[in-house]
Order: structure tokens, then C-alpha cells, then sequence
């Protein structure tokens, strides 16, 4: 059946009016194919939303039909009430603040209050930077990444704060969320005191591992999970062997293994396996492993018969 | 398409430069900042400017997509990350 442009922008209209929430995006709510994707629907999963989402990645033309009438240019676009309330940076911070359970409608959260440890060193030289600054306070942002950064900035409204040690420390909701246990400390590096903040709910990093890492692992028997993010079409292309294509089915069978197995994701050149990595390591598993630079690497360092493209 | 890395860096340099010339002209007197992560074509901006005040989030996004528009529509900025804060 050949379906129309018209048909198309018809469809999209029809659902943002039917669905109250509805989230555009790539991939499924339980697999984006995106990182940005990934982080709205975590967004929008932690703030308790029942929402409808359409996968944009099926036919070209729907992104171009959702863009034409948003006037907004990238995906995800989060649809509240018939209205684009805003893409991935916009609903993250959103949610940091609380407004996108007053948008949703969710019950406001409850403010948890993380207990934070900071050395006596580190609280010197703290107080040495609020001090030079006035009207700005100490503010700690930890990312979805668990990324951390220490600032100055003033006062805004939604945020949680917290003494430690003498010290006032302010953090959106996000943040807040991550930083129980943080400790903070002050230690010398080569360029000069720096601040080390350490955070027991990191999950543990995603690991590289070069093709031939990888091959060695196969050869001495390792068991793991090897999963390939491409299309079927690329597949159809070349594949290494023991690999499985990680579609809908898989990632669902994936979730439900122990979180501790060993899982080890690879694309063509490393980028969209890298994406699927990080959606499970926020999932919580915790051996996450990337196949660095791809089936295109493994080719060139591993296995010649398997063709490039 | 696979790109040698050192075309793709000095590639993603020059990206940075003109998304941070664009932002400036739109945004005179304001603070823009341009960076590139994950691979030169995923860009995070951030800009601080008077022209923010009273308008909603995604009424700031919007100014601050209009003037690199033309590059996100022809696929050269694969993503742009955006942080305002009116001034």
C-alpha cells in the first residue's frame, strides 16, 4: 500500500489530539534507538506518565511531516495537551525542577534529602569561593552519566539543599536524586589542588574493548551476551558470528537476564552501539561493554572474510 | 561513510567555529558557548542572553535553533544540545 504525504501528516495530527502525552521519538519506549530518545523516556517513566509514542524511524517522511507542523527540527518532540512542550534538553530539565509532574499532572515529588560528606580541606576551599562570590551558592549537578561538576550560581527556585560539614549545597531534583553518599574532597594533582567527588551510586563504567579483545574472549570460552544494534538489512550485509541482532524480542529477553552478566554491544563504526550500551547500563546492568570501532574494525583486525561496507 | 579521524576533528572544529559565529550574531551581547561531544557533528550550546527574558523553554530553544537551522535540516549538526539561561 502506498501511503501519502498527506496521509502521513493526517496520521500524526490525529494522534497528538487522541493522546494527552505523546512522545515522538526513535526507537520504542523499551528500546530507543537514540540516546536523546532514551533519556526523555526516562524522564517521562520516572515522573509516573502514561504516555503514547510513535516510533519516527520506519519512513523518513514522518519526521519530516512532524517537523513541518512543530516547527521544532530534532527528535524526540514531547506533545502535551496538543502542545510541543519541548525536546530532550527541555524535558530534562524540566523534570529536574518538579514542573514536568505539574505538566503531567503526577503527584509532585517528594523531595529526597541525599547526605553528602565533604572533607574539612574541601570545605575550606569551598568557603575561600562562596565568599569572593556573594549572592552565588555552591551548587553540585550530577548527569544522567553520573557526570559531577561543583559551581557557583545563584539561587533558583525547586532545589533541594543540604549542609555537610559547615556547607550549604544546592542541587536540582535530578541531582539530588543521584547524590546520596556523594563525598567530596580536596586533592593535589599535577595542575594544582582539585576537587574529587566520588559517587558509591555511579554505576560502574562502559568498558571499550578493541575486536581483537573481543575475539579473545570468544577463544578462551567466555560466556557473554553479543549483541548487534544495526539494521537486519546491514546484517544481511555481514555479521560476525555469535552475535544476535538486538530487536525488540531481544532487548525484552536482555532486561530479564541478572544484571551482572556480561553484555558487549557493536555497530559499524562503534556510535550506536555505544548509545544501546549506556540505555543498559542505565537499566542498571553493570559488565557493559562497547565493541570499539565496530564490525568495520573487527573486518580490518579480526576477520578479513567479513565484507566492509 | 567512514571519515579519517583527523579530517573528522579539524571537520568538527570548523563546525564549532561557525555554530559559535552564528549564535553570536543572533545573540549580540550575549555569552555563547560551543562545544563538541561524542563525535564532531553532536554540538552543546549554551547561551546566555537578554533576549531569553520572559519567554517560556521552548520559546528560547526556538531562537536559539533558528539561526543554525539550515545546517541541522541538511544533516551537518547531527544533534544540538541546548542550555539558556536570560540574563
Amino acid at each position: 500500500m502506498i501511503v501519502t504525504d498527506d496521509q502521513i501528516r493526517e496520521e500524526i495530527l490525529e494522534t497528538i489530539q487522541r493522546n494527552r502525552i505523546m512522545l515522538f521519538m526513535k526507537g520504542t519506549p523499551d528500546f530507543p534507538r537514540c540516546g536523546f530518545s532514551a533519556r526523555t523516556v526516562q524522564c517521562l517513566d520516572a515522573a509516573g506518565a502514561e504516555y503514547a509514542a510513535m516510533d519516527i524511524l520506519p519512513d523518513p517522511r514522518i519526521r519530516q511531516q512532524l517537523s513541518a507542523h512543530s516547527g521544532w527540527p530534532t527528535i524526540p518532540q514531547l506533545f502535551i495537551d496538543g502542545e510541543l512542550v519541548g525536546g530532550c534538553d527541555i524535558i530534562t530539565e524540566l523534570y529536574a525542577t518538579g514542573e514536568l509532574h505539574q505538566k503531567l499532572g503526577s503527584p509532585m515529588p517528594e523531595r529526597k534529602i541525599p547526605t553528602l560528606h565533604i572533607s574539612d580541606k574541601a570545605a575550606a576551599r569551598i568557603r575561600e569561593y562562596t565568599q569572593r562570590s556573594p549572592g552565588k551558592e555552591l551548587k553540585l549537578q550530577i548527569d544522567a552519566r553520573f557526570q559531577s561538576s561543583l559551581g557557583l550560581a545563584p539561587r533558583q527556585e525547586h532545589e533541594v539543599e543540604v549542609e555537610a560539614n559547615g556547607i550549604h549545597v544546592l542541587m536540582d531534583y535530578s541531582s539530588a536524586e543521584r547524590a546520596d553518599g556523594v563525598s567530596i574532597d580536596l586533592v593535589e594533582s599535577p595542575t594544582g589542588a582539585a576537587f574529587k567527588i566520588d559517587n558509591p551510586n555511579a554505576p560502574a563504567e562502559i568498558q571499550q574493548l578493541a575486536p581483537r579483545d573481543v575475539k579473545a574472549l570468544l577463544d578462551q570460552g567466555r560466556t557473554f551476551v553479543f549483541l548487534d544494534v544495526r539494521t537486519p538489512e546491514e546484517r544481511a550485509t555481514a555479521s560476525i558470528p555469535g552475535t544476535r541482532l538486538l530487536d525488540q524480542a531481544a532487548a525484552a529477553e536482555v532486561e530479564q537476564l541478572p544484571k551482572d552478566t556480561m553484555l558487549v554491544f557493536h555497530c559499524h563504526h562503534g556510535g550506536r552501539s555505544q548509545a544501546a550500551a549506556e540505555h543498559f547500563r542505565g537499566r542498571g546492568f553493570t559488565n557493559v561493554n562497547n565493541m570499539a570501532g565496530g564490525i568495520d574494525a573487527w573486518s580490518r583486525d579480526v576477520d578479513a572474510s567479513v565484507p566492509r561496507y | 561513510v567512514s571519515r579519517e579521524r583527523g579530517e573528522a576533528n579539524l571537520w568538527g572544529m570548523q563546525l564549532t567555529d561557525q555554530v559559535r559565529d552564528l549564535l553570536q550574531q543572533a545573540f549580540p551581547g550575549g555569552e555563547v558557548e560551543v562545544s563538541s561531544f561524542s563525535g564532531s557533528d553532536h554540538l552543546s550550546a549554551r547561551v546566555r542572553s537578554d533576549r531569553f527574558g520572559g519567554k517560556s523553554l521552548i520559546e528560547q530553544h526556538r531562537l536559539v535553533y533558528a539561526p543554525v537551522q539550515h545546517l541541522i535540516d541538511d544533516g551537518t549538526i547531527h544533534a544540538l544540545q541546548i542550555r539558556t539561561e536570560a540574563t
